[in-house]
């Protein structure tokens, strides 16, 4: 029988880790339906809050390993090291949120909920905060499996969901696309106006009092 | 800056394996060993002279299996 790889491993433990994966991002969503709730129900009729959640899947969770290694290759002989525990978002959480204003207040709102978790900002190209994103551990649910909340604009986290579906998911060869020079800039374009858009919708609203 | 030192020497970069490797010179830097190292340190290693065996700068040696994959990769 031929020998077993690092990712047929990894597999394995996928399966084995997937109903506690699975309670993690259960446990978060909802306490973060619950603790977003006051604003969700102070919202105004122009502005919107919506809080998505998943598990990474099989083979994401293993190119993600493998992208976190020099060369991005497995080590066979130190198959035994890898663990799909060491990453920081098997379970997950997004609040997308319209307009900005809002985001401000939730991620306050979550970051008193969740003190001790890690912060890892998602970082536009020239340093600025596209968006807040903590990991950390639902206590009392698993000690192991780490979990990630991000708190996203509206506009720029479904521009994500496209882009990243389309350059990433289907197809691994399609990275060398989306790593172009002229993606990369088209992709910044897109995130600046969209961002713009958010800022000045903001402004026309605070000028008029709507 | 880094990057630029190693276009310069004629280095490219793979953005699946992310390694900056130069085929004629059949050497290959990792991206963190370039993270991790002075821009001194970087131009030293790119004027050392190498053999016909691909030689490759990471932070953690890599073992003769990873050795191999990345020759049969890279050719």
């Amino acid at each position: 029988m031929p020998e077993r790889t690092v990712e047929d491993l990894l597999r394995v433990q996928y399966v084995q880790l997937l109903p506690e994966v699975r309670r993690v991002a259960w446990q978060l969503e909802t306490e973060i339906r619950f603790r977003t709730l006051p604003i969700l129900h102070g919202l105004n009729h122009y502005e919107q809050l919506i809080v998505k959640s998943r598990v990474k899947d099989c083979e994401s969770a293993i190119r993600a390993l493998q992208r976190r290694q020099e060369g991005r290759i497995f080590d066979p002989q130190r198959s035994m090291e890898y663990s799909l525990l060491s990453l920081p978002d098997l379970a997950g959480v997004r609040v997308l949120i319209f307009p900005r204003s809002r985001l401000l207040e939730t991620d306050r709102v979550l970051n008193a909920s969740f003190p001790d978790w890690k912060p890892d900002p998602v970082l536009g190209e020239n340093g600025t905060v596209l968006a807040p994103k903590y990991n950390g551990y639902c206590s009392g649910v698993s000690e192991k499996v780490k979990a990630e909340y991000q708190v996203v604009p509206m506009l720029v986290g479904l521009f994500w969901e496209v882009e990243h579906g389309a350059m990433y998911k289907p197809d691994p060869s399609l990275v060398d696309i989306a790593n172009s020079r002229e993606m990369k800039l088209l992709k910044n374009d897109v995130e600046f106006a969209l961002s713009r858009f958010e800022a000045v919708f903001e402004s026309f609203v605070a000028e008029n009092e709507i | 800056m880094k990057k630029d030192i190693l276009l310069k020497a004629g280095y490219k970069y793979d953005f699946n394996r992310a390694l900056y490797i130069n085929r004629d010179a059949k050497k290959a830097f990792s991206l963190e060993f370039v993270d991790d190292n002075s821009e001194g340190e970087l131009a030293q290693r790119i004027r050392e002279t190498n053999g016909t065996a691909w030689k490759f700068y990471f932070n953690a040696d890599p073992s003769e299996g990873v050795r191999r994959e990345l020759e049969r990769v890279l050719g």
